[in-house]
């Protein structure tokens, strides 16, 4: 039995692919915020911007 | 016109425009016996392997070659706007196709005919004796490498950073044929016919089948503008 | 796909297959505690391949109807058919190290997974390029159509190239019935998944397309 580690190894390989992409997920979604809240800020100013028109 | 005729027109076109220019037989020949040279120097060609990579150095040089002439397919088209007046013309553009794939086929099976004298010479076979299986897995291979090529010419036609994407592209899509050739080759060099190159040669026709029959679907969808 | 009880029944046939594979399932003979790659090995490999027939479907859908959500499907699909083909990849260089001494052996089912896997690499290439503009979209449908055109005929080419080099079990192995009970389990567990991530990711796409046309209609606007 002392094939174990590659069985560990193997294993743990799944769950770093799979956490990668989840991390590459977060990531996107992470820039995706920040994108909203640009937008946001940008709305805001514009409706700042309507009385003085 | 009919579908076929169009076709035709097409590939009368695509080889008046060559025999005039010269511009994709004569650099690709070229280019093949500078593959030739760079693989005799990686890969020690005169030594007692070359039965074993002969075939793979043959079919590595077709394909770069392929590559290379397969992206300047729809360049002339491209470059004069000279798509669009295709497009519009009456019809299926299938045909367009058809006429495109059919110069492709020539141009490629005429690269490799003409390159073979150098494969014999630097490789030291007599090829007399191999000449006609050997011609049936080239117009094969051809086929091949025309019907999947031609779609993705055109698919990598309207792309960012087309000369790249194409080889990135179709590569991939063309290994299997280019397994099939390769052993193909293997087989006629070392003399054993029929039974065994059979079915590498059956590969061979129904990739080309499959690749025509599909991109004649698609190739409107690639296409469009 | 996203609701709480389908990530839940996901969430438990998961764990539900972790306890087959460890603690109900017994070591094979010959290979050892190793064979045990098999129950994650196997499943990932139905799953990408599921994953690439859902791209398929997709872009076929997506020039039927030019609908965006086809499109995403795709895309999704590709995404998520790549990273369990990469975990096939990965877990089988790992089994056949102690089996047959060596990560790698230019066999037919390594060669035909690693092809394949090449040709969706380039897909996702494609779509990374351009974005979502509808020329890229159309573009990457006729290439998933091919794509999945092409994965019997690199199968074929790839047997008759090496048909008296395999050592890769057969894919249709004889197994004890506990055994196979376990693989149907976590083919469950791996294709829930699978389903639950594709989600995930459409509904990211969905979000990003909403959020990048907003953007452009507030720039269009000032």
């Amino acid at each position: 039995m002392d094939n174990l580690h590659y069985l560990f190894a193997a294993f743990a390989a799944v769950w770093i692919v799979l956490f990668a992409y989840l991390a590459h997920l977060n990531r996107r979604t992470g820039e995706l915020g920040r994108q909203l809240a640009e937008l946001e800020l940008k709305l805001k100013n514009k409706e700042g911007d309507l009385p003085d028109e | 016109m009919s579908f076929l005729g169009r076709a035709l027109a097409i590939l009368r076109k695509d080889l008046k425009a060559e025999w005039r220019t010269k511009a994709r037989l004569s650099p690709m020949v070229f280019f093949i016996l500078l593959m030739l040279l760079v693989f005799n120097f990686s890969f020690d060609l005169g030594g007692a392997a070359l039965r074993e990579i002969g075939p793979g150095t043959l079919w590595s040089s077709y394909v770069f070659a392929s590559l290379l002439s397969l992206g300047r397919s729809f360049a002339d088209e491209r470059d004069n706007n000279a798509l669009d007046a295709l497009l519009l013309a009456p019809g299926d553009c299938g045909a367009i196709y058809l006429g495109k794939m059919l110069g492709n086929f020539v141009f490629l099976l005429a690269i490799e005919l003409l390159s073979l004298p150098f494969f014999a010479l630097f490789f030291n076979l007599s090829l007399g004796f191999f000449l006609l299986p050997l011609l049936a897995v080239f117009v094969l291979g051809s086929a091949c490498m025309a019907s999947a090529g031609t779609l993705f010419a055109a698919l990598s036609n309207n792309m960012r950073l087309r000369e790249l994407m194409l080889p990135l592209l179709l590569l991939p899509m063309i290994l299997p044929a280019l397994i099939s050739s390769v052993e193909a080759t293997g087989l006629v060099l070392a003399n054993e016919c029929c039974e065994k190159l059979f079915p590498h040669l059956q590969m061979l026709g129904v990739y080309a089948v499959v690749f025509t029959v599909l991109s004649l679907m698609l190739f409107e969808y690639a296409i469009e503008e | 796909m996203r609701s709480v009880p389908f990530s839940c029944l996901v969430f438990a046939v998961m764990l539900v297959a972790l306890g087959a594979i460890f603690l109900w399932v017994p070591t094979e003979k010959e290979m050892g505690i190793v064979q045990r790659i098999f129950y994650f090995h196997v499943p990932a490999a139905f799953s990408s391949f599921l994953a690439f027939f859902l791209v398929f479907v997709g872009s076929i859908q997506y020039l039927r109807t030019r609908e965006d959500k086809w499109d995403r499907l795709a895309l999704c699909s590709a995404e998520l058919g790549v990273i369990f083909a990469l975990i096939v990849l990965i877990t089988g260089p790992l089994w056949a190290k102690p089996i047959w001494g060596v990560y790698w052996r230019w066999e037919p089912r390594l060669t035909s997974m690693l092809i394949t896997f090449t040709i969706y690499v380039a897909y996702l290439m494609v779509r990374g390029y351009g974005a979502n503009s509808a020329p890229v979209q159309r573009i990457s449908a006729v290439l998933g159509i091919l794509a999945f055109a092409n994965v019997p005929l690199v199968y074929y080419a790839v047997d008759l190239w090496a048909a008296d080099q395999q050592l890769h079990p057969p894919r249709n192995v004889e197994l004890e019935p506990t055994m196979q009970y376990t693989k149907w389990i976590c083919c469950a567990a791996f294709f829930l998944l699978l389903f639950r991530l594709i989600a995930q990711r459409m509904e990211l796409a969905r979000i990003e397309k909403a959020v990048a046309l907003l953007r452009q209609k507030l720039i269009d606007e000032t």
